[in-house]
């Protein structure tokens, strides 16, 4: 009787256990979810409200203000700047890729002298990051006349990226196998002829994910237009919603109605993509860094 | 310091495998456009930096020689300060967001119904530009009209007055907001990882009688070590260098309480024209980072 007793109760003891690591764990998801996306919704709700009730006591949203973003997309440049992040992620991606790529493969498939400096050299680009070179970069371009173009931010958005791609195309190259590419030489292919048609048909999941990394970050750029745009209609919408908190009295509806118009394509972007992005975080790419 | 980076560094990438070892011309041709285009915008740039470094170069004009005055002025001015509280800022954002992480990657570690999605919300941030999450948090955080006060003070009266973030707490709700954006990084890579340690480990330890406790203290917290490693490295230079969440929040202000360097080195540059002083800031931060990461490095011990 005694020892029944105790053991259901040691038994109780453990279920009580499991049920509150399982409470925590659930707790923690909740918490997690929560966090993440009220901000979102915060900015979504105060783009809803007219700009006289945004201290009203809400938390669901009341008003339904669609005009605000009619506004928005009349008074600000935001559809042309939103257009302008496109222009740039897609024209940094593509140059990116096609100088990163043949120099991936070179580093995955060679051992060459001046290797390691090479790859030494692109791992401190990403230790100086932007703010480092700013200064000299800034001089250089309004020495060479690209002030307020679109080359002048796009050359060096391309550099900046470079070390991110290089090392995730690398760690996916890393991964093909090379007997493929042994048995196409045997058979007489040449070295392009192998290139176009063995390696980039496989390593297209790994360049897809390269150019989702880096047209994120390039339509995330910020502090390079910043410093070398200064018309408002070339301007990246990341920067054009900055312009708009310099406007008094801030009109805080418009400016998070132009926030999330950014945000709508990037994520849709992410949603799409993200079995790729989960691949380029996890994958050896980051730890080659 | 650098060059046992280097050593390091190389011992682990010549790992990778390759057909050949070749002396021929054609790897050499495959980087050049890299090597050309970094040489051009990126260590271009940079000599110029070094070079503004030891002048008193502004944005019109480009100055006279003078030596180390720059770096001295830098060392024994403001500077210092600022260089504290980035160490501050990059400390406990990234200790935070790593903790976090950690906790979120064990939480979704067993599978249940939704967790896919679960993990897609939970990389939201991540995907967020930083400059849009700066938006969304500095109106987020507003006294008046601000969604916390809203909830905490106007809706359930928790609180008996508007918390004024920005003006008593600045530098701790700038930290919040790059744990914010910065966890999911880290939660993603321990994710992986975690699911990468094979079972068999847990298993041997559970006839043997260990307890999920010393289970996870001496399975999964060794499996977890290279990784940490590297995502500390990551976040560490990413958060130190990180100029937009600050600069869109709060531009550094109020006063100086949340002027990290970055913000700092642009103010310099680009609000205050002295080219020469911010390049001299630049410099200095290079070095301190070189220095904590091999620090870090040898610390990891790969």
């Amino acid at each position: 009787m005694l020892g029944k007793i105790l053991t259901s109760s040691v038994e109780g003891r453990h279920q009580l256990k499991t049920r509150l690591q399982e409470g925590a764990r659930w707790a923690a998801i909740v918490t997690l979810v929560v966090a993440v996306l009220i901000p979102v919704y915060a900015a979504f709700r105060i783009s809803l409200t007219p700009y006289a009730q945004l201290g009203e006591e809400h938390i669901l949203p009341t008003y339904w203000a669609w005009d605000t973003y009619l506004r928005a997309i009349e008074n600000t440049f935001v559809l042309r700047q939103i257009l302008n992040s496109f222009i740039f992620a897609t024209a940094v991606t593509t140059l990116n890729l096609l100088i990163v790529i043949p120099a991936a493969y070179a580093l995955s498939r060679y051992d060459f002298r001046g290797k390691y400096a090479f790859m030494f050299g692109v791992l401190m680009t990403q230790m100086l990051a932007a703010v480092t070179i700013v200064p000299g970069l800034f001089a250089i371009v309004v020495e060479t006349g690209f002030i307020d173009t679109y080359i002048g931010v796009i050359v060096p958005l391309v550099a900046i990226n470079t070390a991110l791609s290089l090392w995730l195309l690398k760690g996916f190259f890393d991964t093909v196998d090379v007997a493929l590419e042994d048995a196409a030489r045997m058979d007489g292919c040449s070295r392009l002829q192998i290139i176009r048609q063995i390696v980039m048909p496989i390593s297209i999941p790994g360049i897809l994910t390269s150019a989702i990394f880096v047209f994120i970050a390039s339509y995330n750029a910020f502090l390079i237009p910043l410093i070398l745009l200064s018309d408002r209609a070339v301007n990246p919408v990341t920067v054009g919603i900055y312009a708009k908190f310099g406007d008094q009295p801030i009109q805080y509806d418009i400016i998070m109605a132009m926030t999330i118009m950014a945000l709508i394509p990037i994520l849709v972007v992410f949603f799409y993509m993200q079995k790729y992005i989960v691949k380029g975080l996890t994958s050896g790419g980051f730890k080659g860094m | 310091m650098l060059g046992s980076v280097y050593t390091k560094s190389r011992r682990m990438w010549s790992r990778t495998r390759s057909i050949a070892r070749t002396d021929s011309v054609y790897p050499y041709l495959l980087i050049l456009p890299v090597v050309i285009w970094l040489s051009v915008v990126y260590f271009y740039p940079l000599v110029r930096v070094v070079f503004f470094s030891f002048t008193d170069a502004t944005l019109a004009n480009p100055g006279e020689f003078v030596g180390l005055q720059q770096y001295r002025t830098a060392l024994t001015g403001e500077f210092v300060d600022t260089i504290y509280r980035t160490a501050i800022w990059t400390g406990f954002s990234v200790s935070f967001a790593m903790l976090i992480g950690l906790g979120g990657a064990l939480a979704l570690r067993k599978p249940f119904f939704g967790r896919k999605v679960v993990i897609t919300i939970a990389l939201i941030p991540w995907a967020m530009p930083l400059s849009i999450t700066g938006y969304i948090w500095r109106i987020m955080l507003m006294a008046d009209i601000g969604f916390i006060n809203i909830v905490l003070h106007d809706n359930f009266g928790l609180i008996s007055e508007n918390l004024v973030f920005m003006r008593d707490y600045p530098l701790a709700s700038v930290i919040g907001v790059r744990i914010w954006k910065a966890f999911p990084f880290a939660l993603i890579v321990y994710y992986a990882r975690l699911k990468a340690i094979p079972s068999e480990l847990y298993e041997a330890a559970r006839l043997d009688g260990a307890g999920k406790w010393t289970q996870f203290r001496k399975i999964t917290l060794p499996q977890l070590r290279e990784v940490t490693m590297i995502t500390l490295i990551l976040l560490t230079v990413w958060t130190t260098m990180l100029f937009d969440i600050i600069f869109v929040m709060t531009g550094g202000g109020p006063g100086t309480s949340t002027m990290i360097i970055p913000v700092e080195i642009y103010k310099d540059a680009f609000q205050n024209f002295r080219l020469g002083r911010a390049s001299a800031k630049a410099m200095i931060t290079v070095a301190l980072l070189m220095v904590l990461t091999s620090i870090y490095w040898k610390i990891a011990d790969f």
